[in-house]
């Protein structure tokens, strides 16, 4: 896994900035309670009324707070921290469902496949965000890992149907029949022969997963459906909206968020385009060479 | 060649036929019968190199993975050492295993790319309890390498894309002489090495049959490479055994117009011998539905007569231990095919 | 800007390459896949190019045809191709250098180019017809009609039936795919073809029968065709002049006749004794010992050195100029230093 990603890197300019930006993200998100803590003490950064509303930017509050009377700063950094963590933690889920679902559709193949196939492709037709809009509708205290559940639900049908393209290909490939007239039993071929070579395939699913998470969550906390208690950037970006920012000369209470999302989605998708070009190129290579 | 009968079969295929469907729209059924009834018998002794000659078609490959109980078959029935395949106990298939080996055709495509080369060894020194300590392995590894005329270091701890096709082969010989196998089913093995290092690998072949006693069915589309093998070779055409015998005899008298044919398309490497005039072949696809009423060759056969296509030719005796499947040669003795060496 | 012209006055020669150097930038340094190439081909001949997995010959192929892809690049060299303006004097024009406009009008027109696996770039959702079509609509500009009457007058002259217009390629054979491509390529009466392995993935039958058909059409339409591939057997039947090439470099060229009777680089000498052949003696041969060298870390001096049954000391250090050693027999090697004129070259390390 570490060679591969390390060819990555030095394979795609791609790979490279998506990695790095991405990295800035993460390293905000890890450090920001060192960056708020200072300025808010020991109290939630959900918190409203803290400070007075509609700071300017100042030393203090080097964003300025916002119509909550809560400091910018920290609103941005919380948010971006709980935004990525629902995201990570859904894709996590999402991608451990859809490798195990993956897997076993395409390993043993006849009724277990059709059936898993079917309940897969359903969730991948299903409109999922007037969907999740509705739960979120219904769902009065949605906490962030319930949210995340929630979102894994829906993402990890894309996940499953890759692993299991991937799967049957390499099912048939002859390093297996090798390993079949070595002695090697079915479970052994599947985590030894089969699931190393995967490693890529389940990086981008899970990248995929992350994604559509954060997206899922955004949309419905640009909406006012989420819980209000927990700022994230797609609160942030709700709110922003109905304080109407435009008229009050304070876009950036919005353009932060949003800046923010779009970076880091164009992040995560550079880095899949990268681990993309690497695999290409080099199955190109394989097939040229006698 | 002669039919020892108390010489015990290793290997004994009787009869096999393997049909696939095709999907087709519509709800007719075609299938294919990719092996036709194919009977042929590995023998435990004398170790030796049969030679299987079929091109891309003629179902060698899904005979090979009969054969090494890869593919289950559909018809006839394969027997090891007496037992049919289907009914060996746990113990008598981990002998069949190990009694019955494959080398395939990509040198590169046969390595897991994630690990180093010496895996595959590891992996059936394991499996196979051939050794018993770091050590033990080790030297295991060591010797089967020297054996194929690799270096141990040059090889232990590299990567499949680091060694070259003809290195990738000889290991994967390696592998197999671990086990000690009765018989190597070797799947087109040199035709993707390059020409100049092809000699290495079927010399080890040889060598193993004089020094190991191990038999080979050696499957390949090359004429030349099954000439330089020597010994038995039976020729497959459209999934069907059309002539059998020893090489020579095969040369001397090709029976059958598939083998004549194949022996007059084989570019000479010569330029003072070419080929003169223009070839008489009819270039068409494979029959596709099954048709057990016809000979399997008739549509493209430059001599196909009424018979032809109406029934099955039974195998004649053309010659001692030489037979072909063909009604140009129905004024000769017909052999029962489970006779067949 | 056009492309650098000269004039000859010698209208035999059809492509002179020159020092052809194309390499290509990987992580671990520059592969060398071609690395001074020196080659003649003659008018109306047909020239094998012959030599194993990693020599360098496809890239070579593609190179002179500018279809260099990143990460390959031309690093310097010159293939011009020359065309007749008159009995007595040809121009020709470099093809690396020529601009993608003018480079595009030569291909297909000028020089075909039958790719590896041609057959199995057949559009499968297109009839024939349209894909043979789209390429002379392409490059050139004859009518409608005009172009379906040369489709079918092609057809015919590869032994396909004028029915196999309206199918698709899924319904063919690999071998009459592979007619269809060359029909294609002979579409619009190029001067040059280059085939790339066209009858690797045959049966021995067809290849037979393409082979054939392909020396009917190169002597018949006057076309002079370069036809890589490593088999040797392959080359004995239909060459006429034969470049072996291994690490990226021609290390031989000569007649056919000549290179098969009496080889002389030590490599074609392996090369040539190393195939079986059938009804010949079945003592054990031996082939050429080691393992071809990687283009990224090529041999110093003359590259063969290290698995060459003679070599000297002199071929560690310095690499053997290509000489002229009997009228129309090249070759590269320290065995031949004296060229058929006399003075001998300063050699390159």
């Amino acid at each position: 896994m570490l060679s591969f990603l390390r060819s990555c890197w030095h394979t795609s300019g791609k790979f490279k900035f998506g990695v790095i930006i991405l990295a800035i993200f993460v390293l905000m998100a890890v450090a920001a309670p060192l960056v708020y803590r200072p300025i808010i003490g020991d109290l939630s950064p959900s918190r409203p009324g803290v400070f007075m509303r509609w700071l300017p930017m100042t030393a203090e509050h080097p964003l300025g707070t916002d119509g909550h009377g809560r400091d910018l700063l920290t609103d941005y950094l919380a948010g971006l921290r709980t935004t990525l963590y629902i995201g990570f933690l859904a894709g996590m889920i999402a991608s451990s469902v859809g490798i195990l679902v993956g897997f076993l559709s395409a390993y043993k193949g006849g009724w277990v496949d059709a059936v898993l196939l079917t309940f897969t492709n359903m969730l991948i037709v299903i409109p999922q965000y007037p969907i999740l809009v509705a739960i979120a509708m219904v769902t009065p205290e949605l906490g962030v890992a319930s949210m995340a559940v929630i979102l894994a639900f829906f993402s990890w049908a894309y996940s499953a149907r890759t692993i299991r393209a991937q799967v049957m290909t390499m099912k048939e490939r002859p390093y297996v029949e090798l390993a079949r007239v070595s002695g090697q039993n079915d479970w052994a071929i599947i985590f030894t022969e089969i699931l190393p070579n995967l490693t890529p395939y389940l990086l981008m699913g899970f990248a995929f997963s992350v994604v559509g998470a954060m997206v899922a969550e955004v949309g419905i906390e640009a909406l006012g459906l989420g819980p209000s208690n927990i700022i994230t950037l797609g609160l942030m970006i709700n709110f922003a909206n109905g304080w109407g920012v435009y008229s009050m000369k304070r876009l950036e209470i919005l353009l932060i968020p949003v800046g923010a999302l779009v970076l880091i989605f164009m992040a995560i998708t550079m880095i899949n385009r990268g681990m993309e070009e690497y695999l290409n190129p080099r199955l190109q290579k394989v097939t040229t060479e006698k | 060649m002669t039919n020892l009968n108390d010489n015990p079969v290793v290997l004994d295929v009787r009869n096999v036929s393997k049909i696939f469907n095709i999907p087709t729209p519509g709800f007719e059924r075609e299938y294919i019968a990719a092996v036709d009834q194919v009977s042929l018998a590995l023998y435990e002794k004398p170790a030796r190199i049969v030679s299987l000659v079929g091109e891309s078609g003629s179902g060698k490959t899904t005979l090979a993975r009969i054969m090494l109980g890869l593919t289950p078959l559909t018809h006839g029935e394969m027997l090891y050492r007496g037992k049919h395949i289907a009914k060996l106990t746990k113990s008598e298939w981990w002998d069949f295993r190990r009694n019955v080996q494959p080398i395939f055709q990509d040198p590169f495509g046969i390595y897991n790319p994630f690990y180093r080369v010496d895996r595959a060894l590891d992996m059936t020194i394991k499996n196979f309890h051939l050794a018993s300590s770091p050590e033990e392995v080790m030297a295991l590894k060591a010797e089967a390498l020297r054996a194929v005329d690799l270096r141990p270091d040059d090889v232990i701890g590299r990567y499949p894309h680091q060694l070259s096709g003809g290195q990738c082969q000889r290991v994967m010989l390696a592998r197999t002489l671990l086990l000690r196998p009765k018989i190597i089913i070797a799947d087109e093995p040199v035709s993707m090495i390059d020409v100049a290092v092809r000699m290495l690998f079927l010399n080890i072949l040889l060598d193993f049959r004089d020094k190991y006693d191990i038999s080979s069915l050696m499957i390949t589309h090359d004429l030349a490479t099954a000439y330089y093998m020597g010994g038995p070779m039976l020729v497959l055409c459209f999934g069907r055994i059309v002539e059998s015998g020893d090489i020579e005899q095969l040369l001397d008298k090709p029976s059958h117009p598939y083998t004549r044919q194949l022996l007059a398309a084989i570019p000479f490497p010569d330029p003072a011998r070419r080929w003169e005039g223009r070839a008489n072949v009819k270039i068409t696809d494979r029959p596709l539905t099954h048709e057990g009423n016809k000979c399997v060759y008739v549509a493209r056969c430059p001599q196909a007569m009424d018979i032809c296509s109406k029934q099955r030719p039974p195998d004649y005796l053309v010659e001692e231990g030489h037979y072909v499947a063909c009604f140009l040669h129905r004024d000769k003795p017909v052999i029962d095919s489970t006779q067949k060496a | 800007m056009s492309a650098q012209v000269m004039t000859r006055t010698n209208v035999q020669t059809l492509m002179e390459i020159k020092d052809l150097r194309i390499w290509y930038r990987t992580t671990r340094g520059n592969a060398k896949a071609v690395d001074g190439v020196d080659l003649t081909i003659q008018r109306n001949e047909i020239f094998g190019l012959a030599g194993e997995s990693g020599c360098g010959k496809t890239t070579l192929a593609r190179g002179i045809l500018g279809l260099t892809k990143l990460p390959g690049y031309i690093e310097s060299g010159e293939a011009i191709y020359y065309q007749c303006v008159s009995d007595s004097s040809s121009v020709g024009s470099d093809l690396l250098t020529m601009p993608p406009s003018e480079l595009r009008q030569m291909r297909w027109r000028h020089i075909a180019y039958i790719p590896q696996g041609a057959m199995n770039v057949l559009s499968p959702v297109t009839r024939i017809e349209k894909q043979i079509l789209d390429a002379i609509y392409e490059h050139s500009d004859m009518s409608k009609e005009q172009a379906r009457a040369r489709m079918f007058e092609c057809l015919e002259m590869v032994g396909l039936e004028p029915t196999v217009a309206r199918m698709y390629p899924h319904e063919l054979s690999g071998g009459m795919k592979q007619r269809v491509t060359i029909a294609a390529a002979i579409s619009l009466k190029p001067g040059l073809i280059i085939a790339d392995e066209p009858t690797t993935a045959l049966d021995v039958n067809v290849q037979q029968v393409i082979l054939q058909e392909l020396k009917e059409i190169a002597k018949g339409l006057g076309l002079t065709l370069i036809y890589v591939t490593h088999d040797m057997a392959v080359h004995a039947e239909i060459a006429d002049r034969l470049g072996i090439m291994y690490s990226g470099l021609i290390v031989e060229m000569a007649p056919v006749i000549d290179t098969f009777k009496s080889p002389l680089h030590p490599y074609t000498q392996g090369l040539i004794s190393s195939i079986p052949v059938i009804g010949g003696d079945r003592s054990r041969m031996t082939g050429i010992p080691g393992n071809a060298p990687s283009p990224l870390d090529w041999p110093s001096g003359c590259r063969f050195h290290p698995r060459c049954p003679r070599a000297m000391e002199i071929c560690r250090e310095k690499q053997p100029p290509m000489l002229e050693v009997a009228p129309g027999r090249c070759v590269a090697c320290h065995l031949y230093p004296t060229p058929l004129s006399g003075a001998a070259p300063a050699l390159r390390s």
